[in-house]
């Protein structure tokens, strides 16, 4: 239980993270880089997800 | 290490979003403008020349000015990157396609992560008076490299009233 309470706090500070940088850089941002961080975004949460579905959440 | 591939491979894309934020969204060259008319300062931020409203059309900036006030520029060209930066930054004054005035010349050259500040003014004096009661418009452009600003500076010449003449007192019957 504490590991999955850690787990979500991990999660909780990437997404923080993210957020923070978006909201200060993300407007100097090109158009194939803001395209590339789409890909990205989904494909971290969707490995996380899976990686959370092995893990038996 | 095959029960935590996929969230290496989250990881991974994790610290590949903080890549693209630091080398696309920060590194590069930047550019500030300051134009204070009056006591009024505004700023363009560069991600004003960004913006693409309406599409396709070229970003400008309008400012208005009043005929005889000076218009006062501060344009900062900040370096964010490993290498120092040299370009011959200049400003000039047009109106429909013809050049009117140089008014800032300068050969610059930034250390890495460094800025740059030049100063210039903008005077009506040198200027062919509009009409009272009408506004006439001039471009600022500013470029440096491959860049090149674009401001609008429209002056206002407001109408000159006729100053009450003098008047005798009426004389004392």
């Amino acid at each position: 239980m504490r590991t999955y309470i850690l787990y979500g706090f991990g999660i909780l500070l990437c997404v923080a993270g993210i957020g923070y940088l978006a909201v200060e850089y993300v407007k100097y941002i090109s158009e194939p880089g803001r395209l590339v961080c789409l890909i990205l975004i989904v494909g971290m949460f969707g490995f996380l997800g899976k990686y959370l579905e092995k893990m038996g959440w | 290490m095959r029960r935590n591939l996929f969230l290496y491979l989250a990881l991974t894309c994790f610290l590949a979003l903080i890549v693209i934020f630091f080398v696309d969204g920060y590194m590069g060259i930047y550019d500030t403008t300051y134009i204070t008319v009056g006591e009024q300062e505004q700023i363009i931020e560069p991600d004003y020349w960004l913006q693409q409203y309406p599409p396709g059309v070229e970003m400008t900036y309008y400012i208005g000015a009043q005929w005889g006030q000076k218009l006062f520029f501060r344009y900062e060209i900040d370096n964010r990157r490993f290498s120092s930066y040299s370009t011959l930054v200049q400003a000039s004054l047009w109106q429909e396609d013809e050049k009117l005035l140089d008014l800032f010349s300068e050969e610059q050259s930034i250390e890495p992560f460094d800025t740059a500040t030049m100063e210039w003014e903008l005077s009506t004096e040198d200027l062919e008076k509009p009409v009272p009661g009408t506004s006439t418009q001039y471009t600022v452009k500013i470029s440096y490299g491959e860049v090149t600003r674009r401001i609008i500076v429209d002056f206002y010449y407001p109408e000159e009233y006729p100053v009450p003449r003098e008047t005798a007192p009426p004389e004392k019957l």
